[in-house]
């Protein structure tokens, strides 16, 4: 059953000029003609797609810049046509932009009622993935529950150290507490570690995320989630702390910790993360990023960022502060000038109008074809891509399994 | 054949000055005060030995010590060289060459003095020298004779404007343009727009100290000149009329075009502006005026005696300059450089 709908969606897709179909996929959510998402992406959401219909029974369905008059026809009859989930959504956006969106399941009405909010989310990200990703995330969190957020713990935010899992001792727990607590004052963004048994049925960077932003936490700064039961871990990053640590620089400092997860050492670990993460920050307030396309800093090859590009821009602004001295002084030994007005002379209140028109004489109308960037940038795995959390601000993050 | 007028005290035959501080002619020996608007006493006309020299000066005799005074055929007003007597030559100030109103000095040699010094306070290029040249006793209290229009504008102004708006259109970005054409008309007035009408006097300079207040005008006297100096107006009426009109024009252009700001652009495409001249007026006006030799270059100061606006171009030390420019150079390139050194080392 589950092959024959999967080959009924990709003929529909064929049959309307969708040409991106890769021969490995067993299973398409996501109709496009290549142009708005990169390979990487692709995958990556589609991949995404599946695991949510695997596990949540939810499946989510899109079709992005479909050749079609009315999308939300086309919707329904993708979502007759599709599928096996109980819970199925249907996003259809036609080529001229607008778009159809067709719900089916026990919380269809729910999806309706926040139809806009939905599209929105969608409109209003800056690529086509973040779009894609922030609506499918947004209708996982309607369908599987709307008091999505309240499931992290509340706790204080000095509390830099939060062991639900139990897994340091007393003795251990207060040396870290007193340790992050140090690094998030000494450099004004705060470092935080979290152990959880579970995360309730949340996605572990949601998960992360909530907890960092629903617990008053510094606008910058980035917090380790370690989840017992599925043995995985998440690094989410916020504000400066987006900038600081990419996805590849996390990976760089899990890779470290990552003997002492597998053996249980976690004091050990969560001490390693904390001599890392201070080290990078104060290599990042110097603008010496770790990312995949930079080396991890030795101590030698700092110097090497001292060059005559220092001194360039040294003089530069010198000579700008040398033009901008002289302008001033030169400026100061001048003051006779010829008076080419009579405005100090003018009539108190004697300005009269009294023939005003602005007549419109012809309108022109220019079109020029500029389509959104799509983030290629993400594809090559530099920088940190970053989504937005249900509070609404900006996260990066990168996670994985111990 | 011409008169000269001298300034004596009614009570001490002593030489009478004008004050400044309470706008009076003052005798310094006596202390007695006279009103310069009604001041008739102790007037001592003369009918002097009139000749020419060089056809260039008129030669009078000073009626206090007998010195011989050479005036200029402008000079209105004067003091005698050898017992500095003030005195006021009448075919100068009559006549065709009356002048109907004059704005008395409000500041004094001492004030101007002062403002002077403030002038070539904290200007760091000013050579070290041209301190010394300055002397600062020769500042002279002269009335610059004015021509003065009142006019009205009546104007209509044509103007080319457009509007943009723009939007997206699904992958489109779409921009309208709308082209307006806008008219303005309407009038505007001015009064007592004045203009230099003395050919001696630099015309940069004097419009530099603008602006004068005709408000402050009182009915001409020749009282008013005791102590100062004065030249009767040498430049054309009607020249000086133009002149008036087209900063009349200027400054009405800037007013209507300040009626078209809420467009995205805005070129002006015709205009029809009339000046109507009303009121034109001779008067005098004050300045304290003071010339510095410099390096065989002469520096003309100059502040409004009513308002006590100082102005003056003042000559640049080029080495000084050179040095300055290369010391902020070469501090700030090697302070940012040793910042960025250990900046770069962590």
């Amino acid at each position: 059953m589950k092959k024959i709908i999967t080959i009924l969606f990709t003929l529909l897709l064929l049959s309307v000029g969708i040409t991106r179909i890769s021969a490995d996929e067993e299973h398409i959510f996501l109709g496009e003609n290549g142009y708005f998402l990169t390979e990487d992406e692709y995958r990556e959401l589609n991949d995404d797609l599946r695991y949510i219909e695997d596990n949540y029974d939810i499946g989510i369905y899109f079709g992005i810049g479909i050749e079609t008059n009315d999308a939300q026809s086309y919707a329904y009859e993708i979502m007759q046509r599709t599928g096996y989930a109980p819970e199925k959504v249907v996003l259809i956006v036609d080529d001229k932009g607008s778009y159809g969106l067709v719900a089916e399941g026990s919380c269809a009405n729910l999806i309706y009622a926040e139809e806009t909010d939905l599209w929105t989310k969608y409109a209003l990200a800056t690529t086509y993935y973040d779009g894609i990703r922030d609506f499918y995330q947004a209708c996982v969190r309607i369908i599987n529950g709307q008091v999505y957020h309240t499931n992290v713990p509340q706790v204080s935010n000095e509390v830099k150290i939060y062991d639900a899992a139990n897994l340091l001792t007393d003795v251990q727990r207060n040396d870290l507490q007193v340790r992050l607590k140090k690094i998030s004052d000494e450099q004004n963004m705060d470092v935080v570690v979290v152990t959880a048994d579970a995360t309730d049925g949340m996605w572990i960077n949601d998960y992360a995320d909530d907890f960092y932003d629903y617990n008053g936490y510094k606008d910058d700064g980035l917090l380790l989630l370690l989840v017992m039961d599925d043995r995985s871990w998440y690094v989410s990053t916020k504000g400066k702390g987006i900038d600081y640590f990419t996805d590849y620089g996390i990976d760089c400092i899990v890779d470290d910790m990552m003997d002492d997860l597998a053996d249980g050492n976690y004091y050990e670990a969560f001490m390693t993360f904390a001599d890392e993460t201070e080290s990078y920050i104060i290599d990042g307030k110097n603008g010496n990023i770790i990312d995949n396309n930079t080396d991890p800093p030795i101590p030698t090859k700092k110097e090497k960022h001292f060059g005559a590009l220092n001194v360039g821009i040294s003089s530069f602004v010198a000579a700008l502060s040398s033009l901008f001295s002289s302008l001033f002084l030169r400026g100061q030994m001048k003051s006779t000038k010829r008076q080419h007005f009579a405005n100090s002379y003018l009539v108190q209140n004697s300005f009269h109008l009294n023939g005003y028109s602005d007549y419109l004489v012809d309108r022109k109308i220019s079109r020029h074809y500029n389509p959104p960037q799509t983030n290629t940038s993400s594809g090559s795995g530099g920088g940190s891509i970053t989504h937005t959390s249900s509070s609404g601000s900006s996260h990066g993050g990168h996670g994985g399994h111990f | 054949m011409s008169e000269l007028k001298t300034f004596k005290c009614p009570n001490c035959d002593g030489r009478l000055e004008f004050d400044t501080e309470s706008q009076q002619l003052k005798c310094p020996y006596c202390d007695g005060k006279f009103d310069p608007a009604v001041f008739d006493e102790g007037q001592d006309y003369v009918v002097n030995n009139e000749k020419w020299d060089d056809g260039q000066y008129l030669v009078y005799s000073c009626k206090s010590c007998g010195g011989t005074i050479m005036a200029d055929e402008d000079t209105a007003a004067d003091s005698c060289p050898y017992c500095g007597n003030p005195i006021v030559v009448k075919g100068n100030v009559s006549g065709d060459y009356k002048p109907k109103k004059i704005i008395p000095f409000k500041y004094d040699k001492e004030q101007a003095k002062e403002e002077f010094k403030k002038h070539l306070h904290g200007k760091i290029l000013l050579p070290k020298a041209f301190r010394n040249e300055a002397t600062f006793d020769e500042i002279k209290g002269i009335y610059v004779p004015f021509w003065v229009f009142d006019g009205t504008a009546n104007a209509q102004m044509w103007y080319n404007a457009t509007r943009r708006h723009s939007w997206r259109e699904g992958d489109y970005d779409v921009t309208e343009t709308e082209f307006y054409k806008l008219y303005r008309s309407g009038r505007v007035s001015f009064e007592s727009v004045p203009v230099n009408a003395s050919a001696k006097m630099d015309t940069t300079l004097v419009e530099s100290v603008e602006p004068f207040d005709y408000k402050e005008a009182k009915d001409f006297s020749d009282n008013y000149f005791a102590g100062f100096y004065a030249d009767r107006y040498s430049k054309d009426v009607d020249d000086s009329r133009k002149l008036a009109n087209s900063r009349i024009i200027n400054s009405t252009e800037s007013m209507f075009a300040s009626t078209t700001t809420n467009f995205d652009t805005c070129t002006p495409a015709a205009r029809d502006i009339r000046v109507y001249n009303g009121k034109q007026e001779y008067v005098m006006y004050p300045m304290w005026l003071l010339n510095v030799k410099y390096k065989d270059k002469n520096y003309a100061f100059a502040m409004n005696g009513e308002t006590g606006k100082f102005i003056g171009d003042l000559p640049i030390d080029e080495m000084k300059y050179r040095f300055i420019m290369l010391s902020i150079f070469v501090i700030v390139t090697l302070v940012l450089t040793v910042i960025q050194f250990f900046a770069t080392r962590g």
